[in-house]
């Protein structure tokens, strides 16, 4: 559902991305891991339409970037940043209202998602709360929502009340795996404000939505909690793709050797995935 | 979402649909009683801004007035007066005082969050400095060639109509980089453009006569004495679609506040937007300007106190800083009016005497690491 295809990309006399080419499919879950200043967040910015590369294409659902409407590419791709500042008093519920701006259902359908992805995500008790006197992990989790918000489809939501959690989780599952088909989630370190209990509970949600057919793209440098999430992973080195694949395939030592430029220790796990420390 | 889901991200704050229900029926609540309060105090300045003046009209004699127009009675001559100053004379300020307050206000509230700063005017972008250096021009052009009397009024409307537009010209075209236009060279070239405003009304008031150095003061301060209603209805015409404008753009400015980027990738054209923002401060505060002279702090104080009484979300602030615009712009016009009669105070000091404390408190506020509404 996204391709890149030989991605560069300048800033004055310095490169900082050169000849990328990716290729994610519908209900991926792609980490990106590199050390600091390889280029990950500005891959990530260029697909969210921050940076126009200056060579090279990219197509999400077989469009190139430039051909979609700007309303109609939100209804299909979301970011999150890794740090949100909003300077006036917004309430929680209007953070995630702004998520469904380009929606044209019901309130009563907009705010049923709203509550859904806030429970969720635990932070419906923040509804009220001035964001900006949340914690920065509250904040993130609040902004992770909007980003929620603004790609689900309101009419996988059910609406009647006293109908069972269970039952409704479990309709969702069956019947909006073909809805996120499409959908792209791009994150920029989701869980760096985000404490031991959140970073898990949060790779669990977005783990969940992907197996419904969303695809995500992941920047961390977390990269212990991140793998055991990831279907495919890209080990970025100055701005150049150093491996891409499988968990398995990428995640070697010399591989990690050659992008971090120290040996690492991989100790073997059950799940498959090494755990990989100094 | 499945239980999977639910089971790991349960926490002992159990959320409900309820929760935001009661979320919203409590900002709904709160609308409410902003909504009374500023409709209270509306009533409140319109009865005492209709009598207070030199010329005093007690409550009763007012009424008595009104009752005897209404009821196609003949007037006395003393009634005439009454109903002469208070229909030509007063009621024409006050409207006039309203729609300026309004478009002023959201104006001030849209330049808000277009910058995502609370101390943001829409004099930053140069509007009042290049409005205020060509109606200079054309006072000391009045005053030089007498012939150009006939009309003068218009002629320094016109002149700090398109003095305003030209000073944000400028700006604009500075301010233009390939990727769009940063909002850091925009507040930059507007410092850039007032300042040369400032030089430029220096220069001619050092070089102006008496007289027209008193009329150039007397402008920079603001006045709606000699309103009239035709003055009125064309301010009021073109106001509509301006109130209309803003209204479209609350979204965008609710955008906007989250920061560019996040705007961009919630599906905002961000440039375009950007660009008629701007052009529609301009454009408001222009004439707000060409027709009042230079009224001040109120785009800036009035959004705060809209996000205090009502919401930082633009849906709700937009409207409301069109309605407490209105509110203080007829309040500073009863004060201006009713403080030392029978002088009449120019209105933009009015507004600065209020405005200038204030922004000064929001100041030590933020220095005092607090956040400012």
């Amino acid at each position: 559902m996204l391709n890149l295809h030989n991605i560069a990309l300048n800033h004055g006399e310095n490169t900082l991305l050169e000849g990328v080419n990716i290729q994610l499919d519908a209900g991926s879950f792609c980490t990106i891991i590199g050390e600091n200043g390889c280029g990950k967040s500005t891959l990530l910015r260029c697909i969210a339409g921050l940076h126009a590369p200056l060579t090279g294409a990219i197509m999400l659902n077989e469009r190139t970037l430039g051909d979609w409407q700007v309303k109609s590419l939100a209804k299909v791709r979301a970011f999150v940043n890794q740090h949100n500042q909003v300077q006036f008093a917004f309430l929680t519920e209007e953070i995630l209202q702004l998520g469904r701006i380009n929606q044209t259902e019901t309130l009563a359908q907009s705010t049923a998602l709203i509550c859904q992805v806030a429970e969720q995500l635990s932070i419906a008790h923040l509804f009220g709360r001035d964001v900006r006197t949340l914690s920065g992990g509250e904040r993130q989790r609040v902004f992770i929502a909007k980003a929620l918000v603004q790609l689900l489809p309101a009419t996988s939501i059910e609406t009647t009340e006293g109908a069972s959690t269970h039952v409704q989780n479990k309709r969702h599952g069956d019947g909006a795996k073909k809805r996120l088909d499409g959908k792209l989630l791009l994150l920029d370190e989701p869980t760096s404000a985000l404490d031991f209990r959140f970073q898990k509970a949060m790779m669990d949600v977005i783990k969940t939505l992907c197996q419904q057919g969303l695809s995500v793209m992941c920047v961390s440098h977390d990269i212990n909690l991140v793998l055991p999430y990831a279907s495919e992973v890209i080990l970025l080195a100055n701005g150049r793709c150093l491996a891409q694949g499988r968990v398995a395939d990428v995640i070697t030592a010399t591989n990690l050797q050659q992008c971090f430029g120290v040996m690492p220790k991989l100790i073997p796990q059950p799940d498959g995935v090494p755990y990989i420390t100094h | 979402m499945n239980a999977n889901m639910t089971s790991n991200m349960t926490t002992n704050i159990k959320a409900s649909p309820m929760t935001l229900q009661f979320a919203l029926d409590a900002r709904r609540k709160k609308h409410m009683r902003g909504f009374t309060f500023v409709l209270a105090i509306a009533t409140v300045l319109l009865l005492v801004g209709l009598q207070s003046g030199s010329f005093e009209q007690s409550s009763q004699v007012l009424f008595d007035v009104l009752v005897n127009k209404f009821n196609h009675q003949a007037l006395s001559q003393e009634q005439y007066l009454q109903w002469y100053v208070l229909s030509e004379l007063r009621a024409p300020r006050m409207f006039m005082a309203m729609f300026v307050g309004a478009l002023l206000a959201m104006s001030g509230c849209a330049m808000q969050g277009l910058v995502r700063n609370p101390l943001a005017d829409p004099g930053l972008i140069g509007i009042s400095g290049g409005a205020a250096a060509a109606a200079a021009t054309a006072l000391a052009l009045i005053n030089h060639y007498p012939q150009l009397e006939i009309g003068g009024q218009y002629l320094i409307a016109l002149s700090a109509f398109i003095g305003a537009l030209i000073a944000v010209w400028i700006v604009l075209i500075v301010a233009r980089t390939p990727a769009g236009m940063a909002i850091s060279s925009l507040i930059l070239a507007g410092v850039a453009v007032n300042a040369l405003a400032g030089t430029h009304i220096g220069a001619i008031s050092y070089m102006a006569n008496d007289d027209a150095l008193r009329q150039i003061t007397y402008w920079t301060m603001g006045s709606l004495g000699g309103v009239t209603w035709s003055k009125v209805l064309f301010v009021g015409i073109l106001s509509i679609p301006i109130i209309a404008l803003y209204m479209h753009l609350r979204q965008p400015l609710n955008l906007f506040a989250l920061g560019e980027n996040e705007a961009q990738c919630m599906g905002l054209e961000v440039n375009k937007y950007k660009r008629l923002i701007l052009w529609l401060v301009a454009f408001s505060v222009a004439l707000a300007t060409a027709l009042c002279g230079i009224i001040g702090f109120v785009g800036l104080v009035v959004p705060h106190i809209a996000r205090t009484i009502f919401s930082a979300d633009h849906k709700y602030l937009m409207p409301a800083c069109g309605a407490l615009g209105a509110i203080l712009m007829l309040g500073a016009d009863t004060a201006s009016r009713a403080l030392f009669p029978p002088l009449e105070i120019p209105i933009g000091i009015v507004t600065s005497a209020v405005g200038a404390p204030f922004f000064l408190y929001l100041l030590a506020k933020q220095k005092r690491g607090g956040a400012i509404a």
